[in-house]
C-alpha cells in the first residue's frame, strides 16, 4: 500500500495581482519504507511540496492521501494530530522552541502525546538516546541560542524522530551541517528506514547524499520531470 | 505542567514585556484598591459623622409625609405630625436592635431683620435626650449648651458668619460679650462698631398659624465634624419650637389636668390627629376652643412631660452590628404589625442632597477606577497582541510538531494569568498595606469645608473591608480576561505556515 499518494496536486500563491503557480499538478506515490529524495533547482517547489505532504500547507487543487485517507478535508485538529503522531518534519530553517533546552525540545512532541502511555523516564531515555546518536551528548541542557546552526538542526532531527513517526519529511536536512555530520545523520536515518520501516522523503541540493535514496523525484517549475 | 513550565520561562524570557504588563497590572490593582478604600472610607466617614451626630440610622416619619428627603430640604415644607408618640415609644423600647431613639421636630425659620429676611433650618429637641442619643456632636464655641427645660436656640458657628453677611448683625449668646478671636474677617472690619444681637426675631416658615417670636441665642455651636455642612442648622428647645410653629405644647397639656377636661381634650385630639396636620393649619375651631379652655384652667399639677405633644420625626440609632437594610425591614414589619401611622426612611434618603454629595465623590472615584480599567485593558491587550505576533515562529513551530490550538491558548493564558496573579496580587497587597498604614493616621481636611465634605469628616480614613478586597480580585480578573481575549485569538490563529513565511 502507498503511504503517501499525491494526485494532480496544485499550489497557487496569490502574489499581488498575479498568481504564483508553485506546484502545478504533481502525481506521486510513495510506499512504506521508501527513502525518497526530491531534487530540483531553487524555487522549483520542493519546500512547497513537502509542506503539503506534511499537512502544514493546503494544496489548492488535487488530492493528498496519507495512509489512504484524503487529508485535504481534515479539520485543523485532525491535521495537528496527524503531524504529532504520523509525521516527523525537519524544516529547512526554522526549528526549536527557544525557552526549552535541547533535551526538552526533543521531549516536547512526546509530552504532547496524551495517549502515548510513556512514562517520564521512557520519554527522557528516548530523547537522550537520540541526542547521543546525533552527537549532542554535551549540549543536552543548553538552550537553542547557545547552539550553532548545525547543532540546532541536529536537535530538530532528533525531535522529528523521537515519536517514531511513520513518515519523516526533511527539507534539506544536511544543508547546515558539515559533510561528516551530514553523513552520520543520513546513516542514522537509513538505519531507522531499514529497521523501523520508516518512510523518508527529503529534499536536497547535495548530490552526495543522493546515494542513500532508493528513489529520486525531480521537479522543475512546479512540475514533476521524472 | 509542561505548559506552566514553558509559560513561566517565557515570562522570564520576555522580561521587558512582562514588566510592562506586570507594571500596569500592579498599578491598576494598587489604584483600584486605594480607590475602593477611599470611596468606602468616605462613605463610612459621612455615615459615621451624620448618623452618629445628627440623623441616626433610620428615621420614622408620619405615613402621610410625602417628602422622604425631609431632613435638609432646600425649601422646608411643614412636616406632618407623628401620631400617638406615647404608644410608639413603648413599642420602640421593646425592639432589641434599636439602641436608642429621639423624637424631633424640623422646620424653617425666617429671620426677620431690618434689611432683609434670611433663613435658618431649626430642629427642636429635648437637649438632654439629644445628648444621650447622639453624645455631644457639637461643642459650644461661645455660651453654654442647654438642658431639658432651658429655652432658646443654638446657632452654628458658620451659620453665624453667614447671617452676619445677610443681616449685618453678629450673634452672641445671651449674657455674653463678643469673642474677638471668633469674629469672621468681615465682622472684624466692622469691629468695634459691629452690631450685636443676643436674640433672634424669627417667624416659622410656611405655617399659617405660626407666630413670630423673639428667641434668645444661648450658644454658638460647632459640630465636631462636617460643621460646614451643618451651617444652616440650628437647634432649638422643643417647647419654643412648638410655640413658634403653633403646635400643641407639652406645657399646654400639663396645664390641663382635671378629669372634666380629659373628655374635651380627647375629643379635640381625635379631631386633631384625624386630620393629620391640623396643628400646622390650626384654623379649626376645636383647637382654638381647646386652647382657650386649657389656658383658662387653673393649674392644679404642673408636671411637664416633653415627650407629650407633637413631633415630626423620630431618629433611631441601631445597635452596633445591625445593618440598616435589615433593620429597615424589621421596622417596616413592625409598623405593619402594630398598625402604626409611620413610615421608615434610611438616613441616606432622609438626608437628600447631603448624602448624594458623598455619592458624587465616590461616583467620581468609581469613574476614575473604571477609566483606569479601560486604559489598563487597552495597554495590556496591545502589548499582548504584539507579543503574540512576535512569537509567531515559536507558536508556529509548536503547532508544526503537533501542538493543538488549545495548547497554545492554554500556554498564552497561563503566562498572562501568572503575570496577573503575581503583579496584580502584589498591587492588591500594596493597596491593602497603604490603606492599613493611612487608616490609623488619617488625612486631615485642614478645616476646609469642601474637603471635609469630600472626606466625609474632619479626617479621611480609607477603609477596605473583605468585600472591597474580593471586589478588587474580581476586578483584576475582569481586566485580565478582557485584556487577553483579543491577543489570545491572535495567538490561536498562528499556523506553522505563518512561521515559515516569516523567514
Ligand atoms: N508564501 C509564498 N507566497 C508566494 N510565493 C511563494 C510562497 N512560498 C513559495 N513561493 C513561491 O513558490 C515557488 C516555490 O517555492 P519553494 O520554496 O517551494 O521552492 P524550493 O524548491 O523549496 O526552493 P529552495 O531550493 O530555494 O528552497 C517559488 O517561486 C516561490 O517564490
Ligand atoms: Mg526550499
Amino acid at each position: 500500500m502507498n503511504v503517501i499518494e499525491l494526485e494532480k496536486v496544485e499550489k497557487d500563491y496569490p502574489l499581488g495581482a498575479t498568481t504564483v503557480h508553485a506546484v502545478r499538478g504533481v502525481d506521486l506515490a510513495i510506499k512504506e519504507g521508501d527513502f525518497i529524495s526530491i531534487v530540483g533547482p531553487s524555487g522549483s517547489g520542493k519546500t512547497t511540496l513537502l509542506n503539503i505532504i506534511g499537512c502544514i500547507d493546503h494544496a489548492t487543487g488535487g488530492a493528498v492521501r496519507i495512509h489512504g485517507e484524503d487529508v485535504t478535508t481534515y479539520s485543523d485538529k485532525k491535521l495537528t494530530d496527524l503531524r504529532l503522531h504520523t509525521i516527523g518534519f525537519i524544516f529547512q530553517t526554522f526549528n526549536l522552541i527557544p525557552v526549552l533546552t535541547t533535551l526538552e525540545n526533543v521531549e516536547f512532541p512526546l509530552l504532547l502525546m496524551k495517549k502515548a502511555n510513556l512514562s517520564k523516564k521512557e520519554i527522557r531515555d528516548r530523547a537522550v538516546k537520540l541526542l547521543e546518536e546525533v552527537g549532542l551528548n554535551d549540549q543536552m541542557n543548553q538552550r537553542p541560542f547557545e547552539l550553532s546552526g548545525g547543532q540546532r538542526q541536529r536537535v530538530a532531527i532528533a525531535r522529528a524522530l523521537v515519536t517514531k513517526p511513520a513518515i519523516v519529511l526533511a527539507d534539506e536536512p544536511t544543508a547546515n551541517l558539515d559533510s561528516d555530520t551530514g553523513e552520520k545523520i543520513l546513516t542514522l536515518m537509513k538505519e531507522l528506514n531499514v529497521i523501523e520501516k520508516t518512510t523518508f522523503i527529503f529534499s536536497t541540493h547535495d548530490p552526495d547524499i543522493l546515494k542513500y535514496a532508493n528513489g529520486v523525484v525531480k521537479i522543475k517549475d512546479g512540475l514533476r520531470v521524472s | 505542567m509542561l505548559i506552566f513550565k514553558i509559560a513561566w520561562r517565557n515570562i522570564l524570557r520576555h522580561k521587558g514585556k512582562s514588566f510592562i504588563i506586570g507594571g500596569i497590572l500592579f498599578l491598576g490593582a494598587f489604584l483600584m484598591v486605594l480607590g475602593n478604600a477611599t470611596s468606602n472610607g468616605m462613605n463610612r466617614g459621612i455615615e459615621e459623622n451624620m448618623v452618629k451626630s445628627f440623623t441616626g440610622h433610620i428615621l420614622l416619619i408620619s405615613d402621610k409625609e410625602e417628602d422622604k428627603k425631609f431632613l435638609f430640604p432646600m425649601l422646608p415644607k411643614p412636616m406632618k405630625i407623628i401620631q400617638d408618640y406615647d404608644r410608639i415609644q413603648t413599642i420602640l423600647k421593646q425592639q432589641d436592635y434599636i439602641k436608642d431613639f429621639l423624637p424631633m421636630t424640623r422646620g424653617g425659620l425666617a429671620i426677620l431683620g431690618e434689611a432683609q429676611m434670611s433663613f435658618l433650618m431649626t430642629y427642636g429637641c429635648n437637649f438632654d435626650d439629644f445628648q444621650r442619643v447622639f453624645g455631644s456632636p457639637y461643642e459650644a464655641v461661645e455660651g453654654d449648651l442647654l438642658k431639658n427645660g432651658d429655652k432658646g436656640i443654638l446657632i452654628n458657628s458658620n451659620g453665624r458668619k453667614k447671617q452676619h453677611v445677610f443681616q449685618g448683625f453678629w450673634l452672641v449668646p445671651e449674657g455674653r460679650d463678643v469673642v474677638e478671636a471668633n469674629l469672621s474677617d468681615e465682622a472684624k472690619k466692622e469691629y468695634p462698631d459691629l452690631a450685636i444681637r443676643r436674640e433672634l426675631n424669627v417667624g416659622a416658615f410656611g405655617e399659617s398659624n405660626a407666630s413670630d417670636d423673639t428667641v434668645p441665642v444661648r450658644a454658638i455651636v460647632k459640630f465636631k465634624s462636617l460643621n460646614g455642612l451643618m451651617e444652616d442648622i440650628s437647634i432649638i428647645d422643643i417647647e419654643t419650637y412648638r410655640k413658634l410653629f403653633g403646635y400643641f405644647t407639652a406645657e399646654d397639656i400639663a396645664e390641663e389636668v382635671p378629669v372634666a377636661q380629659q373628655k374635651l381634650l380627647a375629643a379635640g385630639e381625635d379631631d386633631l390627629f384625624g386630620s393629620g396636620d391640623i396643628f400646622a393649619t390650626g384654623a379649626t375651631t376645636s383647637v382654638a376652643e381647646l386652647e382657650k379652655t386649657i389656658k383658662t384652667k387653673t393649674v392644679i399639677k404642673r408636671v411637664i412631660n416633653y415627650d407629650d405633644a407633637a413631633f415630626n420625626y423620630i431618629s433611631l440609632v441601631l445597635n452596633p452590628g445591625e445593618s440598616i437594610d435589615g433593620a429597615m425591614a424589621k421596622i417596616e414589619n413592625l409598623i405593619e404589625a402594630e398598625g402604626l401611622q409611620l413610615q421608615a426612611v434610611s438616613w441616606r434618603t432622609a438626608s437628600g442632597q447631603i448624602a448624594d454629595l458623598s455619592d458624587v465623590a465616590s461616583g467620581i472615584i468609581n469613574v476614575f477606577v473604571f477609566l483606569l480599567f479601560i486604559v489598563a485593558i487597552i495597554i495590556i491587550a496591545n502589548t499582548l497582541s504584539m507579543t503574540a505576533m512576535e512569537r509567531t515562529e515559536e507558536f508556529g513551530m509548536m503547532r508544526a510538531v503537533g501542538a493543538r490550538k488549545g495548547f497554545i491558548a492554554k500556554m498564552f493564558l497561563s503566562e498572562t494569568f501568572f503575570l496577573s496573579f503575581i503583579f496584580g496580587g502584589i498591587g492588591l497587597f500594596a493597596g491593602v498595606i497603604v490603606t492599613w498604614i493611612i487608616r490609623p493616621i488619617g488625612i486631615g481636611a485642614g478645616g476646609i469645608d469642601f474637603i471635609e465634605l469630600v472626606f466625609g469628616g474632619e479626617t479621611f480614613r480609607p477603609m477596605l473591608g473583605f468585600a472591597g478586597l474580593v471586589n478588587g480580585i474580581i476586578n483584576l480578573l475582569f481586566v485580565t480576561i478582557f485584556a487577553v481575549i483579543y491577543p489570545l485569538l491572535v495567538a490561536r490563529k498562528i499556523t506553522p505556515l505563518d512561521a515559515i513565511n516569516r523567514q
